[in-house]
């Protein structure tokens, strides 16, 4: 009796303990960062003061007040980081245009390099839904960050920490309509995610609702059976049973995520928009362009103005034709409206993009298998932007290995039973795109299309090393025989002229969305004493930002000797070894990102060559000395302590 | 006699209207002999039909040249199916 009392109460005490840690980590997830902050990095020029900063934190504190006074700011050391680079307190917490416009005050000082906020940084947020798992492999792999295995997946995790999304974005799927009652989805008068749509069907027998035209944007079904077919309009059908392709999408897009439910969507909180446009078996062009237009906010003669105008629309339909100028137009005017429109390059396993991927404007998305090859089914082609997972079985029977799981429903005609399943298909790497799209508005609500589609394209992951069991997608050779067959059945290694920029990478899209891009073009080789010119010209400033300053730096096993290393481009030469160049961008705000490159310098050296400790660019004597009495500091500290 | 039938966006010519559909209708069949039945809006000068054509040939070709000739539309375009990429 006392045992199992002290067993109750162990239990009683444990499921509390599990309680609060798992209120503490609930509320660890809401208290994410406003972005205000009291501290600021601030890195000063080399050969400032280089003596002092390493000799004395005094020297440090006086550097640092000597900097107060001369920008006019209330700040105090509060430590340091490196001989150069200290973090400091400002007397109260700034955010938004002060903290920013203080981060410029600091940073026009001319004896500072730079000047960063400093951020609070967290774990990465990984949402408590079953299906995204943890531990063993999530049905969600393409949302997590890539490994060795899973090397397409979208890294949704790091860019969930810059932001989940928000409300005030709208997702349109231009789909078969929505399942609003999914329970990972929901009405969103009723808390869900999905706001009320459209049905821009106008044909009924499409429609399959019983009229054309509606402000329905639910799914009623778009079974084919074998009845159907001796109907002319579906003549040329397959029989299927309901596909809940625009849920499967939805729930990609904006699934009810973090609710210990189901499946993660992409955006937490942005919100879905369903316009019906494809109805039992096909979708026509009218139907499509006019669910285009009145998802964007634009006229469609005789239907109210949509009161929730999409950013962004996903068209996961399609087929192979050329663009049309009814497309051409409506998109310009979407364009012009700041929405973006990502579209499916299509399952034909072609070599070109369907349509309307294929037109201007618009972001095509080809889809890609879990270790980054192009899966036999998609599109490839120069007219492709970028290539997301779109779900791959490897086993020829049994349960395929890595589809996309989303929301669907078990009803083979009406709706039944919410249900998850899994699909392939460049309709589901679309979706990813647009998602991503989502969240980058939600990190920057004033940024353009033209700004999406450049920082979606600068900011995806290379393509992985060739396969060499695999031809290039884009070998000439690589193209379909008499019978139809395509080598390896479809399946081809990707470049940036076959399968668009590279792998769709989310947290590097959304960090872009509010920060510059630094880009890197050069020889990834040299020869030792070789003088030879790294590129970062290309980088790109934040939106709405163009002007941009540049930090060179390298470290590597040799020596190398650096030009000048706040230009757009570097001249580098260096002893045989192996060596990394990093460029950091900043912006007027403060903003800054980096690229590091790997550099191989091979030869022997005409200067001694081999250096220890790294540390690349020359060593002046100012450098010597100070690097001497920093050693000298260092020895003396680690004496005291011992 | 044997029909064939299409669907086609088209873009009203300057001072062309759809305001009465039936009145389009029946007036595209006066000037032009051509039969089309309104089947949807897309934007404010453009339209779907469904082209009902005579004689039978590949896509109605002719009743579209026909259709072109009245100056009644600058552009027209067959609108034609798309479907989902699952």
């Amino acid at each position: 009796m006392k045992a199992s009392r002290i067993l109750i109460g162990t239990i009683i005490a444990a499921v509390a303990l599990m309680a609060a840690s798992a209120h503490a980590e609930k509320m660890a997830r809401v208290m994410r960062p406003s972005g205000s902050t009291d501290r600021i990095i601030v890195k000063f020029r080399d050969g400032v003061a280089r003596a002092q900063s390493v000799t004395s934190e005094a020297a440090a504190t006086d550097r640092v007040a000597q900097l107060a006074t001369r920008a006019g700011v209330r700040m105090r050391l509060a430590r340091s980081v490196s001989p150069q680079m200290h973090a400091v307190r400002l007397e109260r917490p700034l955010e938004g245009a002060q903290l920013r416009e203080m981060i410029a005050q600091i940073g026009r000082d001319a004896a500072v390099e730079y000047a960063v906020a400093d951020q609070r940084k967290y774990r990465s947020l990984i949402p408590n839904d079953p299906r995204y798992g943890t531990g063993q492999v999530s049905q969600e792999w393409w949302l997590t960050p890539p490994s060795s295995t899973f090397v397409s997946p979208i890294d949704a995790e790091r860019a969930w920490d810059i932001t989940t999304g928000s409300p005030a974005v709208v997702v349109a799927v231009l789909d078969s309509g929505v399942l609003y009652d999914h329970p990972d989805l929901g009405r969103f008068a009723q808390g869900g995610k999905v706001l009320p749509g459209y049905d821009m069907i106008s044909d009924p027998a499409v429609a399959n609702d019983g009229d054309g035209r509606d402000p329905d944007g639910s799914d009623p079904g778009d079974w084919i059976t074998q009845a159907d077919l001796s109907n002319t309009t579906f003549s040329d059908c397959e029989i299927s049973d309901s596909s809940w392709h625009g849920t499967h999408i939805a729930g990609i897009i904006g699934a009810q995520t973090d609710n210990g439910v189901g499946v993660a969507g992409i955006g937490w909180k942005n919100l879905v928009l369903p316009v019906r446009v494809l109805g039992k078996c096909f979708g026509f062009d009218s139907d499509i362009i006019a669910g285009m237009r009145w998802a964007g906010g634009l006229s469609v003669p005789g239907i109210p103005v949509n009161p929730n105008p999409a950013r962004v629309i996903n068209m996961s339909l399609g087929s192979q034709d050329a663009c049309t100028n009814a497309y051409r137009s409506a998109l310009d005017e979407l364009k012009a409206a700041g929405v973006l429109v990502v579209a499916a390059a299509g399952n034909e396993g072609s070599g070109a993009s369907a349509s309307p991927g294929n037109c201007p404007g618009v972001i095509s998305v080809t889809a890609l298998r879990h270790v980054g090859t192009k899966v036999g089914f998609a599109n490839w082609g120069t007219d492709v932007t970028i290539a997301a997972p779109g779900g791959n079985c490897v086993n020829l029977s049994g349960d395929c290995l890595y589809p996309i799981v989303s929301t669907s429903n078990a009803g083979k005609q009406q709706p039944g039973e919410m249900t998850y399943d899994g699909g392939l298909g460049t309709s589901f790497s679309t979706p990813m795109v647009a998602g991503v799209a989502g969240l980058m508005i939600a990190a920057n609500p004033t940024i353009s299309v033209a700004d999406l589609t450049q920082r979606l394209r600068l900011t995806a992951r290379a393509f992985p090393a060739a396969d060499p069991s695999l031809l290039s997608c884009s070998n000439s050779d690589f193209k379909a025989d008499a019978a139809g067959n395509l080598p390896n059945d479809g399946q081809c290694n990707c470049d940036t002229s076959s399968c668009g920029a590279g792998m769709l990478d989310a947290a590097a899209a959304v960090r872009s969305a509010n920060n510059p891009i630094a880009l890197i073009a050069g020889p990834g080789s040299a020869s030792a004493g070789q003088s030879i010119t790294i590129d970062g010209s290309a980088s790109v400033g934040s939106p709405g930002i163009g002007t941009i300053t540049y930090r060179w730096q390298a470290t590597g096993d040799g020596t190398a000797t650096l030009g000048a290393t706040n230009g757009p481009t570097l001249n580098f030469s260096a002893t045989a070894g192996s060596y990394s160049v990093t460029l950091t961008v900043t912006d007027a705000s403060g903003h800054s990102d980096s690229r590091t490159v790997a550099l191989q310098v091979t030869g022997s050296t005409s200067n001694g060559g081999g250096g220890s400790g790294g540390g690349g660019g020359s060593v002046d004597a100012e450098q010597l000395l100070a690097l001497m009495a920093f050693c000298l500091f260092g020895a003396l500290r680690a004496r005291r302590r011992e | 006699m044997p029909e064939q039938s299409t669907r086609i966006i088209v873009t009203l010519a300057p001072g062309v209207e759809v305001a009465d559909r039936t009145a389009f209708e029946r007036m595209v069949l006066e000037r032009t002999s051509v039969k089309l039945v309104y089947a949807a809006a897309v934007a404010d000068r453009v339209h779907a039909f469904t082209l009902l054509c005579e004689p039978v040939d590949a896509g109605c070709a002719h009743a579209k040249e026909v259709l072109m000739d009245s100056d009644l539309f600058t552009s027209i375009a067959d609108d034609k199916r798309r479907g989902s990429y699952r």
